[in-house]
């Protein structure tokens, strides 16, 4: 028998008084942000993706007071969890190559290419390239870049996720674009493909 | 966007080659589910505690409004003495250091408040304004104290009068005993007890004062008796300022209070800055002292006190409630034993309520063996208080107390006692004794 969804006010009101009760309702109702964010950011076989998840809803649970309902329920889990995963990948992290990682993996979509093996080959090397030049650069243009133009949030929520206001957010997005625009242009092999990639869209 | 088109060119194939996976379940729901079960709990103990902190820091910013927010309000006029013709003892007052009368409201032969127009009977809940007088009955005590957790304990007969009530309070000892457990006082805050030959300041927590009788052999002719169980004392008296630490007694070698004393009343002057404090009467029914937790019998047969101890002092009354001693007579000492093995009195489970109430039982116990002359009962106290309480504060007064008592009768032990003391207080206020112990004791047999 499934119980009927807590209407969010109600859960909140219960997380903010620590009701251990409804602790099942807020792992299902924060859940798709959760997984979804910790996917986005860290990959979607990431060996941690579990305990990602779990150090972020606890995390939900002991900062509920900070929420003052200015930005949707869904919105603030995204930019917890953010939190969460970027403190978990600054300790993890041995080598620069997050983005390299983020980028490439089982799942990575085809090009065109003569063979199908060839095709997700082709597609790995194009991603990993770009996820290099994304590691080389000032981390915090990179994520800023990878959130909001590749991932799709917009500067208030990158604002959120990572802790700077929307201005400084605005300017580290104008930055890492430059920036990732001048590194591709002096990688010849890259700049040649997305140029093709330019000239077949004219 | 035009000028950053690689960077435009490298979102498009990201996206398009990296298309968003489908969500997935959790892959452990239940344990995750008691993870945040968890933290929903500490996260109701965590808004329990900051509740509570919540209240008790309210209770006390309102406390301080009233006090010093509010100094027109009609009930403050209590601070400026007996005013409006009012009875001080009936004036309402709810200021954290107004006294209230907390027990010791008789029926017949109860405890008296004088300073009004009329003498009252003492009631339960009745203010103390300045300018009352207290008068315990001849059968028991009257506990007095205020909302700041001072308690004031006003022993059969005595009789105590409020002299100030403000940020100092003070009171005068006309006769009886008073012991006193102060709160904490806060910056600018004193608590005076006057008596008539001495003003002792306490910067500290715990200590006692008593009366007694004129001692000839006593330097300062004073018939106050202050023992510092805890913190700083300070004893003005005669012009003279002495600071007495832990252990430590005022005046020096004299004899302790005794239990009755014949001649006039006389005032004692007491000053505090602590939390307890005992005062003896100088006449009439002298009250016995403090409740004491390892209050020895007088044993039946007398035998010489401290006969091979060259430098103890005279023979003193032991302080006991049920057995009233004359001054001179001499007590016996405890069936002889080893300091480790011997039995120790037991202490009595209300005052060892605390681990401070227990340091203070086991060295106020040590203190009055050793008044009596009972030196070895003296250091098992001491010993037992070092041991138990390695880290408390009266660690460093049972330590110097107690290499002084073993000095007396084996100056190879003073010294090694002294040697330990030296080593776990190189800075200690008993170093200068402890090192003439260690230079002095003889050369190990």
């Amino acid at each position: 028998v499934s119980r009927p969804a807590l209407d969010d006010s109600v859960l909140l009101a219960s997380v903010r008084a620590g009701d251990p009760m409804v602790s099942s309702a807020l792992c299902d109702r924060l859940w798709p942000q959760v997984d979804r964010t910790i996917r986005r950011l860290v990959g979607r076989r990431d060996a941690d993706h579990d305990d990602l998840s779990q150090l972020a809803l606890i995390e939900l649970v002991s900062t509920i007071g900070r929420y003052r309902g200015d930005c949707s329920l869904d919105t603030w889990a995204q930019a917890v969890t953010a939190n969460v995963v970027f403190k978990h990948l600054r300790r993890r992290r041995i080598e620069n190559r997050i983005f390299a990682d983020l980028l490439v993996d089982d799942d990575v979509a085809p090009v065109a290419a003569p063979t199908h093996v060839e095709r997700r080959s082709a597609s790995r090397e194009l991603l990993q390239r770009i996820g290099k030049h994304l590691d080389g650069m000032n981390e915090r243009r990179a994520w800023v870049f990878m959130l909001h133009d590749v991932l799709g949030y917009d500067l208030r929520e990158v604002a959120q996720m990572t802790k700077a206001s929307v201005a400084a957010t605005q300017s580290l997005l104008s930055r890492g674009r430059r920036e990732l625009h001048d590194r591709i242009a002096r990688d010849p092999a890259l700049a040649e493909v997305f140029d093709r990639e330019e000239m077949g869209r004219a | 966007m035009i000028s950053e088109h690689y960077a435009d060119s490298a979102r498009r194939w990201i996206r398009r080659l990296r298309p968003e996976a489908p969500p997935r379940l959790p892959g452990d729901r239940r344990r995750m589910v008691a993870a945040v079960e968890e933290a929903l709990r500490a996260r109701r103990r965590r808004l329990r505690v900051v509740r509570s902190v919540t209240v008790v820091s309210a209770a006390a910013a309102a406390v301080v409004l009233i006090h010093f927010g509010l100094p027109n309000q009609p009930w403050r006029r209590a601070d400026t003495g007996v005013a409006q013709g009012m009875p001080p003892a009936v004036m309402t007052a709810p200021d954290a250091r107004a006294l209230t009368v907390l027990s010791g409201a008789g029926a017949a032969g109860g405890g008296m408040v004088l300073g009004g127009d009329v003498p009252q009977p003492v009631t339960r809940g009745m203010a103390l304004a300045p300018g009352t007088q207290l008068v315990a009955p001849e059968s028991g005590d009257v506990r007095i104290g205020t909302a700041a957790g001072t308690l004031l304990t006003l022993e059969p007969g005595g009789t105590l009068t409020v002299t100030e009530a403000t940020r100092t309070q003070r009171f005068a000892l006309l006769r009886g005993a008073v012991r006193a457990r102060v709160a904490k006082l806060l910056p600018g805050e004193r608590f005076i007890i006057d008596s008539a030959d001495a003003e002792i300041e306490v910067h500290g927590t715990a200590f006692r004062v008593a009366l007694a009788g004129t001692d000839p052999g006593c330097a300062e002719r004073s018939t106050t008796r202050v023992s510092v169980s805890e913190g700083v004392v300070t004893v003005r008296s005669g012009g003279h300022e002495v600071r007495l630490s832990p252990g430590q007694e005022w005046p020096e070698g004299c004899a302790p209070p005794l239990r009755t004393v014949a001649g006039p009343a006389r005032p004692i002057r007491i000053t505090q800055r602590g939390r307890m404090v005992h005062g003896a009467p100088h006449a009439g029914s002298v009250p016995s002292e403090e409740p004491a937790p390892a209050e020895q019998p007088l044993p039946a047969p007398e035998l010489p006190t401290r006969a091979a101890a060259p430098a103890a002092p005279a023979p003193v009354a032991a302080p006991v409630a049920s057995a009233p001693a004359a001054p001179g007579r001499t007590v016996a000492l405890p069936p002889p034993a080893t300091v480790e093995e011997a039995p120790v009195a037991p202490i009595a489970p209300a005052l060892a309520a605390s681990h401070l109430a227990a340091q203070n039982d086991l060295f106020a116990a040590a203190m009055r063996a050793k008044r009596a002359g009972r030196d070895t009962e003296a250091i098992r106290f001491l010993t037992r208080l070092v041991k138990r309480y390695p880290d408390g504060p009266l660690t460093e007064s049972a330590l110097a107390q107690r290499m002084k008592l073993l000095a007396d009768s084996d100056p190879f032990a003073g010294a090694e006692a002294a040697t330990q003391y030296l080593a776990r207080f190189p800075g200690g206020f008993a170093r200068a004794d402890a090192e003439r112990l260690v230079a002095g004791a003889p050369a190990k047999p």
